[in-house]
């Protein structure tokens, strides 16, 4: 059952604007929008080189067609409070320098003695300093009941690889068990049988994030036995054991391109600012900009800490400026409908986000600066450029996975009793089939009637066996020439096939549905309440999903949609709730034949995928995708003219998606745009 | 007529050093005569609604007032029955009222806020929000904001039911590790002057990209502004917050919770750590939200007549009155009560001050739509549990037969927990007797 999951709300028009007639005039108005995790990631990874993904940490985004929505895009205390946190982690783990490793050895006696100040414990603790007791040789205590335990906070200097030994020999009568743990969780456990005369070293290697740490040493001995006791001398903590990062030391001497001793403070901590600031702000910085970042260094300084920390500091403010957060357009009427050209910079920053999903390189904010980039021979060019550049993954990762809703794979859940194949490593191989399968249309020229159709695809060698191909071997996904139709195309990938199904079987309505929505750009109403039940005495054995279905379409309020979207969905069937390929379901063969309320016939899903691509809605549907997620904003009618043209223009372009990023870029809504007329006043 | 200082004026005013304690003059009327002990609120929302089809009900309790008898859903509730009361017929015409074809949606969106949502992105201000504005002076947090839901991708009013103004949706804290941090960690590492040093650098950092975002605002049109209104507002909140750091009441929060990927875990740990910031007074105010609007969640880990429950909650919502999905829901649902039985219990056994801080409490538990086939706004399944200091009986059933609203309601919560309110969301005006 659809759960209205796929359902887009209707574009609420302007209040008061009119557009002027069916001329495409109106470019619309885009609303000042933020950075999405993903931009967010990109764009931290462009300035710092810093490629652990923060924004993965952040609040959810939320969405409408696409996640760079700006009016969806909402901006709550908590995400203001992760910008902050997360500028200072960054710009900390880019250009701090090396730490410097430690070795901490913390007696036992010393840490029982600070939680049970006076040999009593804290109101509150969870433990009891009757459980652990002096022990003479070797110097130390004897924690002796189960899950008793004694603990320290440690900061760690930066994330690493630390060495964790503890001293501890057996006090009792039966062995002890020794556990360790780190954060709660256990990092070593052992039997300890070694006599106080000659205790043993447990030694243990992890790796662990900087910050303050709760290291815990606990007797789990929970033996019904008395002299069970754990004796502990000590444990040692030392590291981080880093290996050097070439990588980043050349990147920490890139930015500290002067020296404060011989250039000047102040000159030195602009001329860093300004290449920094400008790249986040992706606009040239003026002194006002380094009026609030300079006296950052200064206020550093004076407290005591060096240059560099101040140079941190002032980048950790250009990173939670509103200014880096959000792509920011200006109107010179922003209350009124007038339409004017973006700037060269905002355009700039319309085309790295919408191709590259980040900020814009250094050529492209040359070009921009310069005042070049509004001409339309320029544009082109460095749309071309950019379309060739590795970061223009970002077109399949952001736009082409949400198109065809990709992320949804990731929290599907097949019911392991119902298909015991199915496991995380098919899932990512279903995920990277599709996602190298869309990238060879941003890398080739491959026209994008082969998403339908296309003779190849990406497997390894789970996928191929769960797809029943043979001869593809390793684990590796790797490029595989299809002799049948039956995983030509997006419609036969797996990935689909399962997002597109509940837990437990197949949704042939949800699978019409994904049809209709995403290449046909049809989005059906929800159910209407109150579906009345299936007939009193209808029985769902022996019948298949079909057959029970079609029952209850004579419902007359459900048959005007579900006559389009079932057919197609049910053309479908013989791929399972995984995507696995059959014959038969529920005992009886598979029926995949289907026709639509137009007339138009098909059986299985290479015709229906045939017809799909046939269909002048398919173009118009993807220009108005790549539209919508170019411009951050849901489409409008008076966009629908720009659709069609596009549509119009692709077949001569040999339907490649990289000429229709090219056409997208030069039309009115990308490069032009207009403020809105205040209702009840600015 | 006399209006309060607002907080945030003064400390933008005064520039810097102004910390707690407060001028009583910044608070509400009604909080000054606040007594020492705090008040809390919390709305809880589990996805889908329950059912009520063909004389079957499993939710609504069969006896009304005091002393009613649990139903089979909520008979987990029994520990803390006395701390109780059912509201059964209790709608919210508003939601119905909004221009939006999803069900879910509308009720989702209008399940704090009673408005009808304008669109995907824009809503009311939810009452929760209505009490963190009136509440915020005295802890760290004006509010939080939990979730189980890490995927997101949805559009706001589908999966955010916190909402500080008509176009600012509270994203939620899902993960309970981080949410501990946020709430409790402290460096103990660092030595007094250290920390101090760092709450300056924060706020010379938060002071200036305050100075450029401001001259920004005056540069945008009105619809833009909106945007940049939540940034500016969260900026002044979080130097509020690092002002306030080490003040306020101290207690001892525990372990930290170890990360999870199980909803159950997730669940029961978020829960724990919501129950330490009322505890510890962290925050009065917050949201729990299970899952999403329409969630189509499966549970794996429960079975309906023998078998695990495999389909997603959504579909199964749409029962048709079939016996199969009516056993499943009642599974999910029960499971859904002990969730909340859970963290009431916890609340019940913190003492404060010979009261229990459930004693101290409301919280509202419901759904965004009453019956799942028919995706209606009425006879919606609330539970109202707590006290709020004794300004609640609870204990009771009462079924108001679709002549009550839910605003109504909101405004004798807001009441009960110290708050101001005259009018609330769409058809909220008089406080409804519960």
């Amino acid at each position: 059952m659809a759960a209205c999951q796929a359902v887009i709300e209707t574009p609420v028009p302007d209040p008061v604007f009119v557009p002027p007639g069916p001329t495409c005039d109106d470019p619309g108005h885009v609303t000042l929008r933020r950075l999405n995790r993903t931009e967010y990631n990109n764009s931290v990874r462009d300035l710092l080189g810093d490629t652990t993904e923060p924004a993965n940490d952040f609040p959810a985004d939320p969405s409408g067609s696409f996640d760079n929505n700006g009016d969806v895009l909402a901006l709550s205390p908590l995400l203001v409070e992760s910008y902050e946190t997360t500028a200072a982690k960054v710009v900390d783990g880019a250009l701090l320098p090396p730490p410097t490793p430690i070795s901490m050895q913390l007696e036992a006696e010393t840490l029982a003695a600070a939680m049970c100040p006076g040999g009593t414990e804290p109101a509150g603790s969870d433990y009891t300093c009757f459980g652990y007791l002096p022990t003479s040789a070797p110097t130390g205590v004897a924690i002796w009941e189960h899950d008793y335990y004694i603990d320290r906070n440690q900061a760690l200097p930066a994330d690493g690889e630390y060495t964790v030994t503890v001293r501890v020999w057996k006090a009792g009568t039966v062995n002890a068990k020794l556990a360790v743990l780190l954060d709660g969780k256990p990092l070593v456990q052992r039997d300890v049988s070694a006599a106080a005369s000659a205790p043993d070293l447990v030694t243990v290697t992890a790796t662990i994030p900087g910050g303050t740490h709760r290291f815990q040493i606990r007797n789990t001995n929970d033996a019904r036995a008395y002299e069970r006791d754990l004796g502990v001398d000590w444990i040692k903590i030392e590291g981080p054991n880093n290996p050097p990062n070439p990588a980043r030391e050349a990147f920490r001497a890139q930015v500290f391109s002067c020296d404060p001793a011989k250039d000047g403070v102040d000159a030195c901590a602009k001329k860093i600012l300004s290449s920094f600031a400008r790249k986040a702000y992706r606009r040239p910085v003026t002194d006002a900009d380094l009026g609030q970042l300079v006296p950052l260094v200064q206020l550093a300084i004076s407290k005591g800490d060096d240059f560099q920390a101040g140079i941190r500091l002032a980048m950790k403010r250009v990173l939670t400026s509103a200014e880096f957060i959000f792509k920011v357009e200006l109107d010179e009427q922003p209350n009124t409908p007038v339409v004017h050209d973006v700037s060269d910079l905002e355009l700039a920053t319309r085309l790295s986000y919408f191709l590259w999903a980040s900020t814009p390189d250094d050529a492209l904010l040359q070009s921009a600066e310069s005042g070049a980039l509004h001409d339309p021979a320029e544009l082109e060019a460095q749309t071309r450029r950019m379309l060739a550049d590795p970061r223009a993954d970002a077109l399949v990762e952001s736009f082409a996975a949400q198109w065809l809703q990709l992320r949804k794979l990731g929290p599907s859940s097949p019911a392991a009793s119902v298909f015991p194949t199915f496991d995380q490593a098919l899932k990512s191989a279903m995920q990277d089939e599709t996602t190298l399968f869309l990238k060879s249309f941003v890398r080739e020229d491959h026209s994008l009637l082969e998403l339908l159709d296309a003779r190849y695809t990406y497997l390894n060698d789970r996928l191929a066996q769960h797809y029943g191909i043979s001869g593809v071997t390793g684990a590796d996904m790797q490029k595989v020439a299809l002799t049948t139709p039956q995983r030509s195309g997006i419609l036969g990938h797996g990935s689909i096939l399962t997002l597109t199904s509940p837990p437990n079987r197949t949704s042939p309505v949800r699978r019409g549905n994904w049809i209709l929505a995403n290449l046909w750009c049809e989005v059906p109403p929800p159910p209407p309440p109150n579906v009345p039940a299936l007939p009193e005495g209808a029985s769902t054995a022996g019948k298949t999903l079909r057959q029970i279905a079609e029952e209850h379409r004579k419902e007359p309020r459900c048959a005007a949609c579900h006559k389009k979207m079932d057919p197609m969905g049910f053309a479908m069937e013989h791929y399972n709730g995984i995507g696995e390929y059959r014959d038969v379901d529920n005992g009886q063969p598979v029926d995949s034949s289907g026709v639509l309320p137009d007339g138009r016939k098909f059986d299985g899903a290479a015709q229906v995928a045939a017809m799909v691509k046939n269909d002048p809605e398919y173009l118009k549907c993807v220009s108005a995708k790549v539209l919508t997620y170019s411009l951050g904003r849901e489409l409008t009618d008076s966009d629908q003219c720009t659709v069609d043209q596009l549509a119009q223009e692709l077949p001569l372009k040999g339907n490649l998606l990289k000429e229709l990023a090219v056409k997208v870029v030069a039309t009115k809504q990308f490069r032009q745009r207009r403020g809105v007329l205040a209702v009840g006043g600015p | 007529m006399f209006r309060p200082l607002n907080r945030r004026t003064v400390l933008r005013g005064a520039g810097t050093a102004l910390a707690l304690p407060f001028l009583e003059a910044m608070l509400p009327r009604s909080a000054r005569a606040a007594p020492t002990k705090p008040l809390r609120l919390l709305g809880w929302y589990f996805p889908n609604g329950y059912y009520h089809v063909n004389g079957i009900d499993d939710w609504t309790p069969k006896t009304t007032g005091a002393g009613f008898a649990l139903s089979p859903i909520l008979a987990p509730l029994m520990p803390v029955a006395s701390q109780v009361s059912v509201l059964s017929g209790v709608a919210n015409p508003p939601a119905d009222a909004a221009n939006l074809s999803c069900a879910h949606a509308r009720g989702t969106g209008s399940f704090l806020t009673c408005v009808a949502p304008a669109s995907g992105s824009s809503d009311g201000v939810s009452m929760d929000q209505v009490a963190a504005s009136q509440l915020k002076a005295y802890t760290r947090f004006a509010s939080l904001e939990l979730g189980t839901d890490t995927v997101g991708g949805d559009i706001p009013i589908r999966s955010t039911i916190a909402w500080a103004d008509a176009n600012t949706p509270l994203a939620k804290e899902t993960r309970p590790a981080a949410l501990f941090d946020r709430l409790f960690a402290a460096d103990t590492m660092l030595t007094p002057a250290e920390i101090e040093k760092r709450k300056a650098y924060r706020k010379s950092v938060l002071d200036s990209v305050l100075v450029t975002a401001n001259d920004l605002s005056n540069k945008l049109g009105k619809a833009d502004r909106q945007k940049l209104d939540g940034y500016l507002s969260g900026v002044r909140d979080l130097e509020l917050r690092i002002a306030n750091q080490g003040s306020g009441p101290m207690c001892t929060p525990g372990t930290k919770p170890p990360a999870t990927g199980d909803i159950r875990t997730q669940t029961k740990l978020l829960l724990d750590v919501l129950a330490l910031a009322f505890q510890c007074d962290v925050t009065r105010v917050a949201t729990f939200m299970f899952d999403r609007a329409g969630s189509d969640l499966a549970y794996p880990f429960l079975t309906a007549n023998g078998a695990p429950i495999n389909a997603g909650h959504h579909g199964t919502s749409h029962h048709h009155g079939a016996a199969a999905n009516l056993a499943q829901l009642k599974e999910i649902l029960l499971w859904q009560t002990q969730q909340l039985a859970y963290l009431l219990d916890k609340l019940n056994k913190m003492d404060e001050g010979g009261e229990s801080v459930l004693y101290r409490s409301a919280v509202f538990y419901s759904s965004e739509i009453g019956d799942g086939d028919l995706h209606e706004q009425q006879n919606l399944p609330i539970v109202v549990a707590g006290s709020a200091g004794g300004a609640l009986k609870p204990g009771s059933h009462t079924n108001f037969a679709n002549k009550a609203s839910k605003a109504d309601l909101f405004i004798t919560l807001l009441r009960a927990v110290g708050c101001t309110v005259d009018k609330f969301g769409g058809d909220g005006d008089v406080a409804l007797s519960i």
